[in-house]
C-alpha cells in the first residue's frame, strides 16, 4: 500500500496579510491603580488595578492569518509571535486563543463557541472556560441577527463583548474585550479591552472594579459613561476628559471618593454634570472647561498649589459656565489660582464665561491671589477677585493711579484741616 | 500488452496507477513511467499526477481551477472561501479520479497546526465540478483542530486500495 502526500498552507490561496504596526507597549494604556490612601475614602476593603487598552479600533483583516494580539501589552502582528493571546481571522469569523488566555465559552471544550456577554456582565470564575493551558478556537459564534438568533452569539457587524481569563505569571486576571465581528466583511474591529490585574472580577463595558483610576499616560483619555469604580480618580499625566454621562466615581447619593489633578495633569470638563465629590487641584494642575458643566462637590486647592482654570479659547467665544458646589482652598493656601481665557464681565459678572460657586469660604486674602487673564496667563484682567451676590467669581478692576491720587489728596486735605483746628 | 486487469502490466504492475494511463503517457517500455518518477520535473510524482488528473509529461504543478461545475484545469489542491450569513464557508478543494474505477484510490484530507501531527477530515467530500475521468470535490476546512490549535496546513493523502498482486 502506498501513501503520498501533498502539503498546503491553509492560507495558500488567500491574499497576503498586511503587516500590522506594533503599538507602543504600556505607554498608551490608561492604568487604573489602587492606592492605599483611597481605601480610607471608600467602603471597600480591597483595592484593584484595572489595565485599560484605551480606544484602539484595530481592524481585523479578512484573511486566514488575521491579527494576533497580546492583551497585556497591546502588541499586534499578522502572524504568531511569542506571547500572543488572541487571534481574530476572517473578520472575526474565527477566534483563536493561546494557553495564556481563555475566553468565556458556551462550554468547557476547547472548540466551544466564544459567547457574547453583552455589556454589564460579570466576568469571573463562574463563567465557562476551557481548561487553562490549552489552545482553543471558535468559529460558530456569529449569527446573521434577526429573530431566533442565539442571544449569546455575536451578530455580524454589531458591537459585542467577550470575556476572558488571562493567565499572567501564573495568576488569573479577568477581563473583557469589545469587538465588532463580521463574516469576513469590512468593518470588523477590536475596539478596546480591559482587565483587572489583581484577580478581581470585572464587568464588561466598564473600567470598573473595587478600584481607583489613575491616568499615568500622556495624551487624551475620554470617559463618556458612568463608571462604578469607587476609589480616587487621579490625573497624574496627560488629559482626562469627562464628557457625556461620565461620572468619575460612584454616585450612590453619598460623596464619592474624589478627583485629584496633579502637576502634569489636565482635567477637562466638557458639558458634564458631576456628582458630589471633591476636586483637588495640586500645584501646576490644570482644569479646562468647555460648554456648561456642573461639579456638585467642592473645588479644593492644595496649600502650595498654583493651579489654572482654563475657560477656553476666547477668540471663538461661546458660553462657558462651570458651577461648583463650594470653593474650599486649604486654609494655609498662599499660592495663586489663574483663570485663563476669561471673557467674563468684571465686578457684575454674567458674561460669556462664568465660574460659579454655590457656597464659598474664601476670605479677602485668598481672593487677592486669584487672577483673571484674557489669554493664557499673559494679559491680566483686573486685579484679584470677588464674589457677586449670585456666587460668580469675577475679576475686580485694578486700582488706578487717578483714584489713588484722589485718595491721597483727600487724606492730605483732611490732615491739613485737622492740623489747622489744632492750631499747628 | 495491457489487458483487462488494470494494474498488472510489467514494470507498471501493482503501483496503483492504471496501466492504460501509464502506457498512454510513457509507452509500453518506459524509463520514467514509475509511480515515483517525475519526468516533467514539476515536483509532482507520476502517482499524484494520476491521482489529481494532471499530465505527467507537462510541468503543470499549479492549483486546480474550475468554474461553476466545470473543471477548467486539473491541478494541485487549494482552498476556497465564501462568506455566509453567519461566518465563512472555508473549504479544502481537490481533484479526485472517477475513472477508471480500478485500481481504486482513497483520498484523505488532513489538517495540522505544526506539520507534525495531523488530523483527518471526517467529512464526506461534496461535489463541486467535473472533468474528464476526474471530479472536483471539497471538504470543510476547520479553522481550528480538535486540540484547539489553528489548522494552518492541510494535505491530501492518496492511497491505493487493494492493489493488484
Amino acid at each position: 500500500m502506498s501513501k503520498f502526500f501533498l502539503l498546503f498552507s491553509g492560507g495558500l490561496s488567500l491574499t497576503s496579510h498586511p503587516t500590522l504596526p506594533k503599538i507602543p507597549a504600556a505607554s498608551s494604556f490608561a492604568r487604573i491603580t489602587g492606592v492605599a490612601v483611597g481605601i480610607l475614602l471608600i467602603p471597600f476593603s480591597v483595592s484593584a488595578d484595572i489595565v485599560y487598552s484605551g480606544q484602539r479600533d484595530i481592524a481585523i483583516p479578512d484573511t486566514f492569518d488575521g491579527v494576533y494580539l497580546d492583551v497585556q501589552d497591546g502588541t499586534l502582528s499578522g502572524s504568531e509571535f511569542a506571547g500572543w493571546d488572541l487571534n481574530f481571522l476572517f473578520g472575526g469569523t474565527g477566534i483563536g486563543n493561546s494557553p495564556g488566555l481563555q475566553p468565556v465559552r458556551s462550554g468547557t471544550g476547547t472548540l466551544d463557541s466564544v459567547v457574547n456577554l453583552g455589556t454589564g456582565a460579570l466576568v469571573d470564575q463562574f463563567n465557562l472556560y476551557a481548561s487553562a493551558g490549552s489552545y482553543g478556537g471558535s468559529e460558530n459564534h456569529l449569527s446573521a441577527g434577526g429573530a431566533g438568533s442565539d442571544p449569546k452569539q455575536f451578530t455580524t457587524g454589531q458591537e459585542g463583548y467577550l470575556g476572558f481569563a488571562a493567565i499572567i505569571s501564573g495568576q488569573t486576571y479577568y477581563g473583557w474585550m469589545r469587538v465588532i465581528l463580521t463574516n469576513n466583511a469590512p468593518g470588523s474591529r477590536i475596539l478596546d479591552w480591559a482587565y483587572d490585574d489583581t484577580g478581581a472580577t470585572i464587568t464588561t463595558g466598564t473600567t470598573i472594579g473595587l478600584s481607583h483610576f489613575t491616568k499615568n499616560d500622556t495624551g487624551l483619555t475620554v470617559l463618556s459613561q458612568p463608571h462604578t469604580y469607587g476609589g480616587l480618580t487621579t490625573v497624574s499625566v496627560g488629559t482626562l476628559e469627562l464628557t457625556g454621562n461620565a461620572q468619575p466615581g460612584v454616585t450612590d447619593g453619598s460623596p464619592a471618593s474624589g478627583t485629584v489633578v496633579n502637576g502634569s495633569g489636565t482635567l477637562r470638563l466638557s458639558g458634564v454634570t458631576i456628582g458630589n465629590e471633591a476636586l483637588t487641584l495640586s500645584d501646576n494642575a490644570k482644569l479646562e472647561v468647555a460648554g456648561i458643566s456642573t461639579w456638585a462637590g467642592s473645588l479644593s486647592l492644595g496649600s502650595a498649589a498654583n493651579a489654572i482654570v482654563d475657560m477656553g479659547d476666547s477668540s471663538a467665544e461661546t458660553t462657558t459656565v462651570l458651577t461648583f458646589g463650594t470653593f474650599n482652598p486649604d486654609n494655609t493656601w498662599t499660592s495663586t489660582l489663574s483663570v485663563w481665557n476669561w471673557s467674563g464681565i468684571p465686578v457684575t459678572g454674567g458674561g460669556p464665561d462664568q465660574l460659579l460657586f454655590q457656597n464659598n469660604l474664601l476670605n479677602p486674602a485668598v481672593l487677592s491671589r486669584i487672577q483673571f487673564y484674557s489669554d493664557q496667563g499673559i494679559t491680566t484682567v483686573g486685579d484679584g477677585a470677588a464674589f457677586t451676590a449670585s456666587g460668580e467669581l469675577v475679576a475686580i478692576p485694578e486700582t488706578t493711579v487717578s483714584t489713588m491720587t484722589a485718595v491721597m489728596m483727600a487724606w492730605v486735605f483732611v490732615s491739613h484741616r485737622r492740623e489747622s483746628r489744632l492750631g499747628r | 500488452m495491457v489487458d483487462s486487469i488494470p494494474d498488472n502490466y510489467g514494470t507498471y504492475a501493482g503501483d496503483g496507477i492504471h496501466d492504460g494511463w501509464q502506457t498512454t503517457h510513457f509507452g509500453s517500455n518506459p524509463t520514467q513511467g514509475g509511480m515515483n518518477d517525475d519526468p516533467d520535473h514539476d515536483g509532482v510524482s507520476n502517482f499524484l499526477e494520476y491521482a489529481f488528473g494532471m499530465t505527467p509529461t507537462q510541468s503543470d504543478a499549479g492549483f486546480l481551477t474550475y468554474s461553476g461545475t466545470t473543471l477548467i484545469q486539473p491541478g494541485l489542491p487549494t482552498t476556497w472561501m465564501q462568506p455566509t450569513p453567519s461566518g465563512v464557508d472555508f473549504r479544502a478543494v481537490f481533484v479526485r479520479r472517477t475513472a477508471p474505477v480500478a485500481p481504486a484510490l482513497r483520498y484523505t484530507v488532513q489538517f495540522s497546526a505544526d506539520l507534525t501531527s495531523w488530523q483527518n477530515s471526517t467529512a464526506i467530500p461534496d461535489f463541486r465540478a467535473s472533468g474528464t475521468d476526474v471530479e472536483v470535490v471539497s471538504v470543510r476546512y476547520p479553522l481550528f483542530l480538535n486540540n484547539g490549535r489553528k489548522a494552518r496546513f492541510f494535505r491530501v493523502q492518496v492511497e491505493t486500495v487493494n492493489p493488484a498482486p
